[in-house]
């Protein structure tokens, strides 16, 4: 009788398991119905990236951009590999004497919420954008953006720059047109919604919960070859949600077609196991990124060069990109800030990257005078696990390090102190322009503010063209390499996964992306 | 017993209003802020500083200190930084859920664990009893996270019984939110039983040889009835304690298994919250947090007093 017992008690859970059970397959959003394997029209995408403000002017963070992305469009466009191409904009024209942009507004462009776009909505947006943090350089660069008529825009520089395409190129920058309308209604409260021109419209955000944008009928796309966020945009699913990404669990979410698409998914070292599960399609995007070590240039040990070119030369990117990827496969080993592929590539200072010596870092040392005060250097285990290992590079060659390991919030608050710390770890993204690489600014952390580089960037934003730019980049990337202000690592590329049942989603550098030309199709 | 109650009640204002003093302090010595989140990375040292002014992140920290004292002494945890929304409805929003998590979890260990623990103990020694005490142990040893992935890969991808992830309102479909709730539920409804099955065991295995037992069986009172009656009672009480204490600490936030199974719970909210400094929201959950541990604390007194007379409140009943 009493052996009876714990067979009732495991009955009565496999009877509630069984009961619930039953409700399987009630939930889960399926797509419209297709023929096997493809494309179809409709159906809930649903991605696993959610910013926590829709705003795209209030944050510098990319990753914010991701439904804007989606929703809106700019003057300008970044394709695949970064390059600039028109959006927006019909045409434009540049006059280097007078540094005066006349841009040219598409025809017939409709907004979401009635009416078309005119320049008074380009005006309201470029001048909002100007005084946000995400645009301050636009807002550095340009002495005024004003109407010359409902289909042009006239923005005049302080000085003659042909950068401004580029700095107004989305998704990677927040230069997002939006309705005046819905800017003066805002005022100078952070914007709720999203009215403007795109394949998609918002419906509803709620932060940590979801944003839900849905297809719209009115938006008139450009003809050419979809290429990036510039090119022609289709809306194939009826709707995308965008929900908060799960890190722990994602990879089951897409597995269970729960989740779809996971855009911001770092760790590449898992990527053989992704590759042969048929459940899921890794995408792998080449030159999308790299890590970076930047030094205090403003107190400490590293304001001397020498101590940054011994600790160059200690530095083995190798055994940082095994321990960070596990192979080296999806690496470009290169000096250039930007990607082999990127009309900016550069070789210019390539020659000092590449003779570092490890035996040379204890002369620099002793040259100049290094009597082993812990080095303290600052990173996100989170991000940059590779801490520890540079730690173990650095002390073989002679540094006492001392690792300050935090979280984001700490990180990003104590790099803003110059007394805090000699070395941080931290990343870069692919650009569409050298002027948008954030740590070429003064007052980035780390503060490289020399008079060589202060001409040198002077005369790169004033080039009228590109032509007349990249001699003047390859110099500044020379300048880089040899006074040092960070070391920059290889190129890496970046990993996106998505459920077997997406089609259409093509690689693209950079870290925000809208999702458009992307359907559904039925396994 | 009432004037216990109300003498515990009164300690809850300094149990719950020191450790929200020291946690006001340690919010803001601790380095990082809503405004270096909210910019992002990219942003520069000046925006950083402008945007502090703005948030009045800058003012002393007395003055500060001396605003934040006057809100709480009207509970007015004001509105949260990043979700824009006010603290107190977002804090009881997301306690909700996790009530609902906690509710459904200690059934299913209240169901499995106490019956277990009570059938190992009259089957002591036997192979049914070793089995059940070294499945105890593992389930102890277990890591909540270990486990909630064991059982995602085996019932949610394997044999796709239940959903990997994610949670449904109740308002929005009653049954489909316990079914969504169902394999985090069972996650840390097995570890909690694996808990409670050692104090029932224990329990019953003690209060068998306490001499009321043996003179009731010396009254000839029949077994089942002793067992039934007066055995399980007295072994309850510190199951009971472990309920309590272990409800209020999934109340508190079931950290690992919301994130895990994605739950807009109040230990996933406090997480975020913490990772993106947004000191009203932390105040707010951890307000709620300690007050619900001093309540269930006070509730577990009571409910072990009327499960066992002879424990007596404060040495005065």
């Amino acid at each position: 009788m009493k052996n009876r017992k714990p067979a009732i008690a495991l009955t009565a859970l496999a009877t509630t398991a069984v009961i619930l059970t039953g409700c399987a397959g009630a939930g889960g959003t399926a797509p419209a119905a297709s023929n096997s394997g493809e494309p179809t029209e409709g159906g809930e995408l649903i991605v696993a990236s959610l910013p926590a403000m829709i705003d795209p002017y209030v944050t510098t963070s990319r990753s914010n951009w991701m439904v804007a992305a989606s929703v809106c469009e700019g003057l300008f466009a970044n394709g695949a590999n970064m390059e600039v191409h028109n959006g927006l904009a019909e045409d434009y024209t540049y006059d280097a004497e007078t540094g005066e942009y006349l841009i040219t507004l598409r025809d017939g462009v409709a907004i979401h919420s009635g009416g078309t776009l005119t320049s008074a909505d380009v005006v309201a947006s470029l001048q909002r954008y100007a005084e946000s943090d995400a645009g301050e350089l636009f807002g550095e660069l340009v002495s005024e953006v004003s109407a010359v008529d409902d289909a042009t825009v006239r923005i005049a520089t302080v000085s003659p720059t042909g950068a401004i395409p580029a700095l107004l190129a989305v998704p990677d920058t927040g230069a997002y047109i939006l309705s005046a309308a819905s800017l003066e209604a805002a005022g100078d409260a952070e914007l709720e919604t999203l009215d403007c021109t795109g394949p998609y419209q918002l419906d509803s955000f709620t932060v940590d919960d979801s944003a839900v944008v849905s297809r719209f009928d009115g938006y008139v796309s450009r003809e050419e070859e979809p290429d990036g966020g510039a090119g022609a945009k289709v809306a194939h699913a009826d709707t995308i949600r965008f929900v908060p990404l799960n890190e722990d669990n994602v990879i089951n979410q897409l597995r269970t077609q729960q989740v779809n698409i996971a855009p911001q998914f770092v760790s590449m070292d898992q990527l053989a196991v992704y590759e042969s599960d048929p459940a899921l399609t890794p995408i792998v995007s080449p030159g999308s990124g790299f890590s970076l070590i930047q030094f205090n240039m403003q107190e400490g040990p590293f304001t001397d060069l020498r101590m940054r070119q011994a600790l160059m030369n200690a530095v083995d990117p190798e055994a940082i990109t095994l321990q960070q990827m596990g192979s080296t496969d999806y690496v470009e080993s290169t000096s250039s800030m930007f990607p082999s592929d990127s009309v900016w590539y550069s070789e210019a200072g390539s020659e000092i990257w590449e003779a570092r010596d490890p035996a040379q870092s204890q002369a620099l040392l002793d040259e100049a005078g290094y009597d082993g005060t812990p080095i303290r250097l600052l990173y996100r285990p989170s991000s940059d696990n590779y801490g520890p290992l540079l730690q173990q590079q650095l002390e073989a060659a002679g540094f006492t390090v001392e690792l300050l390991a935090v979280d984001k919030a700490t990180f990003g608050d104590t790099r803003t102190d110059p007394g805090a710390w000699d070395i941080f770890l931290a990343g870069g993204t692919a650009y569409s322009d050298p002027l948008t690489v954030v740590f070429l600014n003064d007052s980035f952390p780390g503060w490289w503010a020399t008079d060589a580089k202060h001409d040198l960037v002077a005369e790169l934003t004033a080039g009228a063209d590109f032509d007349e730019r990249k001699p003047v980049w390859d110099e500044l990337q020379r300048l880089i390499w040899e006074e040092l202000p960070f070391i920059k690592l290889d190129h890496e590329s970046r990993l996106i996964v998505t459920s077997s049942n997406v089609t259409g989603l093509e690689p693209a550098q950079g870290t925000a992306r809208g999702f458009y030309n992307v359907s559904l199709s039925e396994q | 017993m009432l004037r216990y109650i109300l003498g515990r009640l009164l300690a809850m204002i300094p149990t719950v209003a020191v450790p929200m003093v020291l946690l006001f302090l340690l919010l803001r010595l601790t380095p990082g802020d809503p405004a270096v989140v909210m910019l992002g990375e990219d942003a520069s040292v000046e925006q950083i500083e402008a945007l502090r002014e703005e948030m009045g992140l800058n003012e002393p920290l007395i003055v500060q200190f001396v605003a934040w004292l006057g809100r709480m002494a009207t509970f007015d945890f004001g509105s949260s930084i990043f979700l824009r929304t006010d603290v107190s409805s977002a804090v009881l929003g997301a306690a909700a859920v996790t009530a609902q998590l906690a509710i459904f979890a200690m059934l299913i260990a209240v169901l499995v664990g106490p019956l277990l623990g009570a059938v190992a103990a009259t089957s002591r020694s036997r192979m049914l009893d070793k089995a059940m005490v070294v499945g105890s142990t593992v389930g102890i040893a277990m890591p909540t996270f270990w486990l909630a992935i064991m059982g995602i890969l085996a019932l949610g991808v394997g044999v796709r019984i239940f959903p990997v992830s994610g949670y449904v309102p109740l308002t929005h479909d009653f049954w489909l939110s316990w079914y969504y709730l169902a394999l985090p539920a069972i996650v840390l409804g097995v570890l909690e039983a694996a808990t409670l099955f050692r104090y029932a065991r224990n329990g019953v295995l003690d209060t068998k040889h306490q001499p009321f037992v043996r003179t009731a069986q010396a009254m000839g009172i029949p077994s089942r009835t002793i067992t039934g009656q007066y055995v399980l009672r007295a072994a309850l009480v510190p199951v009971v304690t472990v309920i309590g204490l272990s409800f209020a600490s999934m109340l508190g936030g079931a950290v690992v298994t919301e994130k895990v199974f994605s739950i807009p719970g109040l230990g996933a909210l406090l997480l975020t919250a913490v990772e993106r400094r947004d000191y009203p929201l932390i105040e707010g959950c951890i307000f709620f947090i300690a007050v619900v541990f001093v309540v269930v604390n006070l509730l577990v007194d009571i409910v072990c007093a009327l499960l066992d007379p002879r424990i007596r409140f404060a040495g005065k009943d």
